[in-house]
């Protein structure tokens, strides 16, 4: 376990150091925009729009550092050579790959925690009142953030970065559509394309799931079961990526 | 003694892309290191030795063959337990500091926080880097960083050191203060295999090497039975010469200069020479010095790899 910790560290080190935090500062800017510019415009709705935009700021730039960081984890490992070294050292690969997800997920829970912060700062300028409330569409969105690291990881040992990060981010979007193409699937009358959606809404991963934004925003409770679903659900599909980019990384030579 | 490496018949075939040829790079590569020896494994470029080295230490995969390092399988995490590897021109995480980088490698062998502290404390100080241990590696020549890799790949105090072309981007002070640690390693019974371009630096601290060329061994043995066998040339130092003994030698010896009432004679064997010295006392002559002189490394390895084509 120390060296999967040492590998996450290292991993973690790298994205802070990779000037990453301007992240946070366009989050920030972004608040200040909500805070500022919109209020004249929303009629009333200034409390609304600010939980809306603080949080979709914090999937999408959530979403843009696992991308961007994520897709180049293990490729520059390789392409920079420093992979030599750590392959001759006692860890196996699937702790070392184990250690870069650890990293990634620790990278971007720290992101996404200090845009809480600021999300939270403008919610009580804007005196908004429960909003503890709101920390399970956060929760929710950085467990959606941890398929998407899985999925740039997986990408990162086999692809370029500008490949891995189309790759990833088409997989997002189609992900967040997963429903759509279930629903498409149904109405169709050729089965074979019907089957093919269907096998395709199974290998995407189901970030509709994960969505709890709206009801948080029109103060409606969250359903619980399908929050634990969600959950339930992310983990095996986070598992399974996993397990498959150790199946294709396990043997691959690092020319 | 003990077989620290062993490679049986390696071979490795290489496909850059699915559209190119392939490509032999290792043509049944056989050799054997016993523990405790100073190993040169010695090449032109391309010749494979960074493919032979990489596919020990488990980077890549042989295509045929088989390697056994300490006693295992390459992948083996109880054989690298006791391995250190420094790799050509050592490639590492330039946003970690020095002390930092040697950190994370100690923490990958297992090694507790103080341990690791004392540890690189002393590494840092036998590779003299103290002074730059907390600068980013960003910052380092490359000589520098070649020092803080050899600093990693004894960090687990290794029975087997692995270093590819540990000499290059040296000064040759630097060079000198390698050759010391690797003898030094000698002293400590640690095994040392290593690749290099510098054949001379090569000849005064290796026990045993091999010469490859084009993906196979031409040679492999101890340097004094390799080069004791060839006697280049032999040197002669006289005075007194008289000018028709002088005429006389001219036509047997390959090479004659004069300094002052010195002449300094060359010949291309042993029995030339020995003609030479009968002449020469002969006539009155005096013999200041007779020297046979042996063959380097470096004109027995372009040797071997001219005939080798």
């Amino acid at each position: 376990m120390d060296k999967i910790f040492a590998i996450a560290k290292n991993t973690f080190i790298e994205g802070i150091r990779a000037n990453t935090l301007y992240i946070i500062f366009a989050y920030g800017l972004m608040i200040l925009f909500g805070l500022t510019a919109l209020t004249p415009l929303a009629l009333g709705e200034q409390g609304r729009i600010l939980k809306d935009i603080g949080l979709a700021g914090i999937e999408v730039m959530g979403i843009l550092l696992a991308i961007i960081i994520g897709t180049t984890l293990v490729y520059k490992e390789i392409e920079r050579r420093t992979i030599y070294v750590l392959a001759a050292k006692p860890m196996t690969r699937a702790e070392f790959l184990a250690g870069k997800y650890l990293g990634m997920e620790m990278l971007s829970a720290a992101i996404v925690l200090i845009m809480t912060a600021i999300y939270y700062i403008g919610l009580i300028i804007m005196r908004q009142t429960s909003i503890s409330i709101i920390l399970i569409p956060i929760w929710l969105i950085f467990i959606k953030i941890s398929i998407i690291n899985s999925l740039a990881l997986f990408f990162s040992s086999l692809a370029s970065p500008v490949l891995g990060a189309v790759f990833t981010f088409c997989l997002y979007l189609a992900g967040s559509l997963s429903r759509d193409i279930l629903e498409l699937a149904q109405r169709l009358n050729l089965m074979s394309v019907a089957w093919m959606m269907k096998i395709i809404y199974y290998l995407l991963p189901n970030l509709g799931n994960l969505d709890a934004k709206n009801r948080i925003i029109f103060d409606q409770q969250v359903v619980w079961p399908q929050v634990w679903w969600g959950l339930s659900y992310s983990l095996a599909y986070i598992l399974a990526v996993m397990t498959i980019t150790l199946m294709t990384f396990e043997k691959k030579d690092f020319k | 003694m003990e077989a620290v490496i062993q490679i049986r018949d390696l071979t490795k075939v290489i496909q850059p892309h699915f559209w190119s040829k392939k490509q032999m790079i290792l043509k049944g590569l056989t050799l054997e290191v016993s523990s405790g020896e100073i190993f040169g494994f010695l090449g032109p470029n391309g010749a494979g030795k960074t493919t032979t080295i990489k596919s020990m230490m488990g980077i890549i995969g042989p295509t045929f063959g088989e390697i056994r390092i300490l006693g295992s399988d390459p992948h083996d995490i109880n054989a690298k337990q006791n391995l250190g590897y420094l790799p050509e021109t050592p490639y590492f995480y330039d946003y970690l500091t020095g002390r930092e980088f040697l950190t994370l490698c100690g923490k990958l062998f297992g090694m507790d926080d103080r341990e690791i502290k004392i540890k690189v404390e002393n590494l840092l100080s036998l590779v003299k880097m103290e002074g730059a241990a907390d600068r980013q590696l960003r910052k380092y020549s490359k000589g520098m960083l070649q020092r803080i890799g050899l600093a990693q790949a004894l960090i687990n105090d290794p029975k087997l050191v692995v270093l590819d072309e540990p000499l290059t981007g040296l000064d040759p002070l630097g060079r000198k203060e390698f050759k010391d640690i690797i003898g030094g390693l000698k002293v400590r019974g640690t095994t040392v295999f290593f690749s290099s371009h510098v054949l001379p630096d090569a000849e005064t601290i290796c026990d045993r090497v091999a010469i490859i060329n084009k993906g196979k061994i031409l040679k492999i043995g101890r340097l004094d039975d390799l080069l004791d066998a060839r006697l280049s040339s032999v040197e002669l130092v006289c005075r007194n010469i008289t000018d028709k003994s002088l005429d006389d030698i001219r036509k047997i010896s390959s090479f004659v200069a004069a300094n002052g009432d010195e002449h300094i004679l060359n010949f291309t064997d042993m029995v030339l020479a020995n003609q030479a010295v009968k002449m020469l006392i002969e006539s009155g002559g005096q013999v200041l010095s007779f020297e046979p002189v042996k063959e380097t490394l470096e004109e027995y390895f372009a040797r071997e790899v001219k005939n080798d084509g």
